[in-house]
């Protein structure tokens, strides 16, 4: 099959041996006749689609003697003839032709697991799984097309409907399984399967070799919990409280995508022809396999990345930062920032310990109320205070509140279940 | 007059071949309605044009990281779906292990228009009209690649695996045969 080159228009003058206008805009022949019209690119052009500018230019012509309203009638006639009767198809035929170009595809992609199954006489139980497809919708509407394909982007895979206060994990078909521990420890096999806290989790909905490759699957941690994952590439990410992480059971063959919102601690497991890709709403982190940390509140206006091992790419906007470890780069309002850091600080909230230097305390209290899962706000000239120092969160968040009034001029309340900190004059 | 759209096409072919998703329903909302009258060029049979769509869109897809850059879509998938309905017509023929015709050309013409004109253009209009439907197939087809989809010469070359002499001596003998239609005063 021949991939035609070049720009259409240079190809249809080069193609042309007629134009009764030539390049200099002046006609080039004494007369025209039928022929030369239905020869001209230019006028059939027009006769598709008619324009009063146009129709004077041709008009002149006949105007000046040099061609016959019967030839130009005729000729428009001609075009017209063949292009007034498109059989387009309905919209409703076009969904349905859209739904069948669906499922030929996955098809197709079934019959491709099935022969890579039966080369490598993988269980046949697999190939059944692989044929008991089930297409969900099969009339979409115009505008579901771009979304049917392939569920939402990674970015834009919703949050289930309902607030709550378990640690979550929804599945590809919206199965949800809620856990009331603290912590939830989720682990991927190869095949995309996950042991959640010790147990096989078999979801009760189709879990299909399409859905698998296709479709996302994410953690959401509510305040005061955390969660360890390591999924089906052996990468190993620990999620701090408040965060969500949104990944697919198996990844691409030729990439492998994870969106953040939250905290994470991420051990990448080496994979040099797949880039581990942590998106978060500002930024891009790239690593093929190292060890980083990423903060991605999204009520938080700061954003930042953390390198404790190894090298990772950060791309803001249209600019890309490699970090070296122990650098922290960091986001505000569009601007980047890139510091070195003592790297313990960022990533003990792993082992319950939070570590803060010359931070604000409204930003302090703003992740306390996230790991513990409490309310807690304060007055803002408090919230101006600046604190060094370490505190065990292992502690209860009462105690450790308690612990700002004993170096600084505040004072901790407790309010109708929230606590406010108030700032008192020395 | 050119088609400011169709520009757009080469962009969307690449980034479909990159992955994207919202590439590939542009390309299908583009071109599926347009390919659909094509087919139906050939065969009345409505089904199978469908199925051939459906085929050629699902094709793209999976081999899309295999695609190469194209730079005239529509003549790329104007030819895609005339290869995928003439091997849909050859499997069909073994099936049914009977000897059926090569799928030819038509065309359905569209209603007179009711302009008021005079005699002599009316007579003329009838007589390429009567003419325009004794054409044969391939007249028939290199004026709807020429009228409708404005091909150049090199194009039509690449739909109608012809060279470009001939292409250039098809149409211009059709044009003539619509000439003298034209100007046979009974």
């Amino acid at each position: 099959m021949k991939n035609n080159g070049g720009d259409v228009s240079t190809n249809r003058k080069k193609a042309c041996p007629f134009n009764v206008f030539n390049k200099y805009g002046m006609e080039n022949k004494k007369t025209y006749t039928l022929t030369d019209l239905l020869e001209d690119e230019d006028f059939i052009a027009f006769a598709n689609r008619p324009e009063p500018e146009g129709e004077a230019k041709w008009r002149q012509l006949i105007g000046a003697g040099k061609m016959s309203e019967k030839d130009f009638r005729l000729a428009m006639f001609c075009v017209s003839k063949f292009g007034n009767a498109p059989r387009n198809p309905t919209d409703d035929e076009l969904s349905g032709m859209w739904a069948g170009v669906q499922k030929k595809i996955r098809m197709s992609r079934a019959a491709r697991w099935r022969s890579i199954f039966v080369a490598t006489s993988v269980a046949a139980a697999c190939v059944a799984v692989a044929a008991g497809l089930v297409f969900i919708r099969l009339q979409p509407s115009d505008s579901d097309r771009e979304a049917m394909l392939m569920p939402p982007k990674i970015t834009e895979v919703p949050l289930p409907p309902t607030a709550s206060e378990d640690i979550r994990i929804v599945f590809a078909d919206n199965n949800c399984i809620a856990l009331k521990e603290k912590t939830a420890r989720i682990l991927y096999n190869d095949q995309g399967v996950a042991e959640i806290n010790s147990q096989t989790i078999v979801p009760a909905g189709e879990q299909s070799e399409s859905s698998k490759e296709t479709g996302y699957n994410q953690v959401i941690v509510p305040a005061g919990r955390h969660s360890f994952l390591e999924l089906s590439d052996g990468t190993r990410i620990w999620l701090n409280a408040s965060s969500r992480l949104v990944y697919p059971p198996v990844f691409k063959t030729s990439a492998r995508e994870v969106y953040l919102e939250g905290e994470a601690y991420v051990e990448v497991n080496s994979d040099k022809n797949r880039p581990f890709v942590v998106k978060t709403g500002m930024m891009e982190v790239t690593a093929t396999g190292t060890t980083f940390n990423v903060a991605a509140y999204t009520d938080e206006e700061v954003q930042w990345v953390v390198l404790v091992a190894g090298a990772v790419s950060v791309q803001t906007g249209s600019t890309a930062t490699l970090l070296s470890p122990s650098q922290m780069l960091s986001l505000s309002g569009g601007a980047a920032s890139l510091n070195t850091v003592n790297v313990e600080k960022y990533i003990s909230w792993r082992d319950g310990i939070y570590i803060y230097s010359n931070e604000k305390l409204a930003r302090i209290l703003n992740r306390l109320s996230h790991y513990y899962g409490i309310a807690v706000s304060c007055e803002p000239k408090a919230g101006e205070l600046l604190f060094t120092g370490k505190l065990d969160m292992k502690n209860d968040p009462e105690r450790v509140l308690n612990g700002f009034s004993k170096t600084a001029p505040v004072k901790c309340k407790q309010e109708n279940g929230a606590y406010i900190i108030y700032y008192i004059n020395p | 007059m050119t088609k400011p759209v169709e520009s757009q096409h080469p962009k969307l072919w690449n980034e479909f071949r990159m992955g994207s998703d919202a590439a590939f329903a542009s390309l299908y909302s583009a071109y599926a309605g347009k390919l659909y009258d094509y087919g139906l060029h050939f065969t009345d049979d409505t089904e199978m044009v469908k199925d051939c769509v459906q085929d050629l869109f699902a094709k793209l897809y999976v081999g899309r990281k295999k695609l190469g850059e194209v730079e005239n879509v529509k003549v790329y998938m104007l030819i895609s779906m005339k290869n995928t309905l003439f091997n849909l017509f050859k499997k069909e023929m073994h099936h049914y292990n009977i000897d059926t015709i090569e799928p030819v050309f038509d065309t359905e013409f569209s209603a007179e228009s009711k302009m008021i004109e005079s005699e002599e253009i009316l007579a003329g209009k009838k007589r390429i009209e009567r003419m325009m439907e004794i054409i044969t197939p391939r007249q028939r087809e290199v004026l709807y690649y020429r009228f409708i989809e404005e091909l150049s010469y090199e194009e039509i070359c690449g739909m109608m695996q012809m060279n470009y002499q001939s292409v250039r001596n098809l149409l211009h003998r059709t044009i003539g045969k619509i000439r003298d239609a034209a100007a046979n005063e009974k």
